[in-house]
């Protein structure tokens, strides 16, 4: 194939798409903005692949982003790499935000093991007994045991086993580092709590094993 | 009749491609599939660099075996072209642990984080290109891109020779790519990368990745249609009736194919956030499966003998113990693949982000290639002599590294375990 396929070079040659035909209109009117419509088909297209996939939130960041490098380029052309490179790395944190937020694991279970670890040190055993349960109830209904006799399971292997409870809290803690890391979209500390996250989570299985 | 300087040249060109053709008895189809595909081709590609499959001697100079044509897809591209940059700088005739320096090294280096920023300097390039505004953007966000490239692959790369294309049936080494045309009533695939020719390596590497492993990028803008082919390569973009002495071909899939069903397993996980509708519409490559494995059955039929192998991911429903070690004792009956990760954590390739489960895909690459070859156990284990040493703490423990980033998951499991 002779087809040039090269998207860089294929910027240099590709013009703004064309504008539908549009039908005359009265002089009020405001005329049609190429680059507006395009950018309204590109935020469809994008929501058509984003949306089932729970990114929703991403397009409109991507929105905002896309003004920002537009208005760098108009107003202040020698801020653009900066502009770019900044928006580029804070997309990126954003995406990887928002598929951890989709899976509604981390900040879930952050806030439970909280609780559960507030109702321990209380000594509350029905709000441990209520924050075990809500933390379970995570799980789809496919669970084989009722909810019930595993959050009670739970209660007892966290009580059983001090170490146990103190990795679960450092695991907790890393957490809440690892997820203020995105909100701030500071990658080396991002970086460095996964690492803390994994090195907390291998003593768990230890435990289980 | 007589020949001129252009005609002979165009002869020897031909006798040159038929010769390739000729010498090619085995196909290697790597596939896509994210970061995790990454790590699991470049372990295919290290198992056959050990067992002496990968390279021949002549002369007293390493080459690319002449037996074989390599493809790859989407997520399998990147070792593959960064295997070739090094044979094409002749950094495999430099050192003894080469693979190990020039491409583990820097496939290492190559985490979800790093993805994601490609991915959204990818999109906004893509963005202004269909927008045609500002070509000065377009400009910056390839050199971020090429940044972003440069960082994971070896200096002596990034500074090296840039890699020659040629556009023939017979190449050794191919990468396929969904062609961005808005002429074709439906996705096509290529592998033609002649338009490359002439730039410099970094920039040759940043196309064929953005190319070959963003789904979401222009041509997804301009005409809905996801820009990777390893939703589509088949025979037809392989071309290999030019091959005349085939004998093996071997397709790597991540995922769980069942030849008996054409289908996939089902599962409900425990922890499954999808239902199985969503989950079942990612495999996209049983077309090419069943094509291929039809081609090669068509062959043996007609007195050529071909072997199509399908390379799957090991799974419990047919738990083999291929190798004595944890990954196929302790592991493997207890996974399904598709299953045990979410799908929004496998889009873009993001998924239990950290290396040691990326080490863990690399490991069971490099053991199913090895099975499939018929290596022995004791060949088998002498893979991981070499290996950096966080490869084998995953080896040690693969259970612990396959389930341990959902905290979730990990709890039910200290749960279950305890009943």
């Amino acid at each position: 194939m002779s087809e040039v396929q090269d998207e860089s070079i294929r910027a240099e040659v590709v013009a703004a798409p064309p504008a539908a035909p549009v039908a005359p209109v009265a002089p009020a009117t405001p005329a049609v903005d190429p680059a507006a419509t395009a950018f309204d088909n590109i935020m469809s297209a994008i929501k058509i692949m984003a949306d089932p996939l729970g990114l929703a939130g991403l397009t409109v960041e991507l929105k905002e982003s896309m003004s920002k490098i537009v208005l760098a380029a108009q107003s202040a052309p020698a801020t653009l790499p900066v502009v770019v490179t900044a928006e580029t790395q804070r997309l990126s944190m954003l995406l990887v935000k928002h598929q951890m937020d989709n899976l509604k694991v981390f900040p879930d279970i952050s806030t439970k093991i909280t609780e559960i670890l507030a109702a321990v040190s209380k000594g509350d055993t029905t709000a441990l007994l209520g924050s075990s349960q809500s933390l379970l109830s995570l799980a789809p209904a496919t669970t084989a045991a009722p909810v019930g006799d595993i959050a009670t399971a739970l209660i007892t292997n966290i009580l059983a086993n001090p170490l146990l409870l103190a990795q679960i809290k450092q695991m907790n803690d890393v957490t809440d580092q690892l997820n203020a890391a995105l909100a701030a979209s500071e990658i080396t500390k991002y970086n460095e709590n996964m690492k803390k996250l994994t090195s907390a989570l291998f003593p768990l299985l230890a435990v289980k094993q | 009749m007589r020949f001129t300087t252009t005609d002979s040249f165009l002869l020897y060109n031909i006798i040159m491609i038929l010769e390739t053709c000729e010498r090619v008895t085995d196909v290697v189809s790597l596939c896509g599939g994210g970061i995790p595909a990454v790590f699991y081709a470049t372990g295919i590609l290290y198992s056959m660099h050990k067992s002496g499959k990968l390279l021949q001697t002549v002369d007293g100079v390493q080459i690319l075996n002449k037996s074989l044509l390599i493809t790859a897809s989407s997520g399998g591209t990147i070792p593959l072209l960064i295997l070739q940059c090094v044979l094409n700088n002749n950094l495999h005739n430099s050192r003894d642990d080469w693979f190990e320096h020039y491409i583990i090294k820097y496939i290492d280096m190559i985490q979800p984080i790093n993805m994601a920023q490609l991915y959204i300097a990818s999109l906004l390039k893509s963005m202004c290109v269909y927008m045609g505004i500002s070509s000065e953007i377009v400009r910056i966000c390839n050199d971020t891109i090429n940044k972003i490239i440069t960082d994971v692959i070896p200096p002596e790369i990034s500074n090296g020779n840039p890699l020659f294309f040629k556009n023939d049936t017979c190449s050794q080494i191919r990468y396929n790519y969904v062609v961005d045309s808005t002429f074709n009533d439906s996705p096509m695939v290529s592998n033609d990368f002649t338009h490359l020719n002439g730039v410099n390596l970094v920039t040759q590497v940043s196309e064929i990745i953005t190319t070959c492993c963003i789904a979401i990028s222009f041509s997804y803008l301009k005409n809905g249609t996801l820009n990777d082919a390893a939703l589509l390569v088949d025979n037809d973009i392989l071309s290999l009736d030019s091959y005349v002495n085939l004998k093996n071909i071997y397709y790597y899939s991540l995922t769980a194919y069942d030849a008996k069903t054409n289908n996939s397993y089902r599962e409900p996980n425990l922890f499954s956030l999808s239902n199985y509708a969503d989950r079942s519409s990612r495999i996209y490559n049983y077309r090419a499966i069943n094509n291929l494995r039809q081609y090669a059955s068509i062959k043996t039929e007609s007195g050529h003998p071909m072997k199509f192998n399908l390379i799957t991911f090991p799974n419990k429903y047919d738990p083999i113990l291929k190798y004595n070690n944890k990954i196929y004792k302790d592991l493997v009956p207890n996974i399904f693949y598709q299953n045990d990760f979410p799908e929004i954590m496998t889009f873009l390739g993001i998924f239990n982000g950290d290396s040691r489960m990326l080490s863990l895909m690399f490991l069971i690459g490099a053991f199913e290639t090895m099975n499939v070859h018929e290596t022995s156990g004791e060949v088998a284990d002498k893979l991981t002599d070499t290996l950096p040493t966080s490869y084998k703490q995953t080896l040690a423990d693969p259970y612990s590294v396959y389930f341990k980033q959902d905290p979730l998951s990990v709890f039910g499991r200290i749960l279950f375990k305890k009943f």
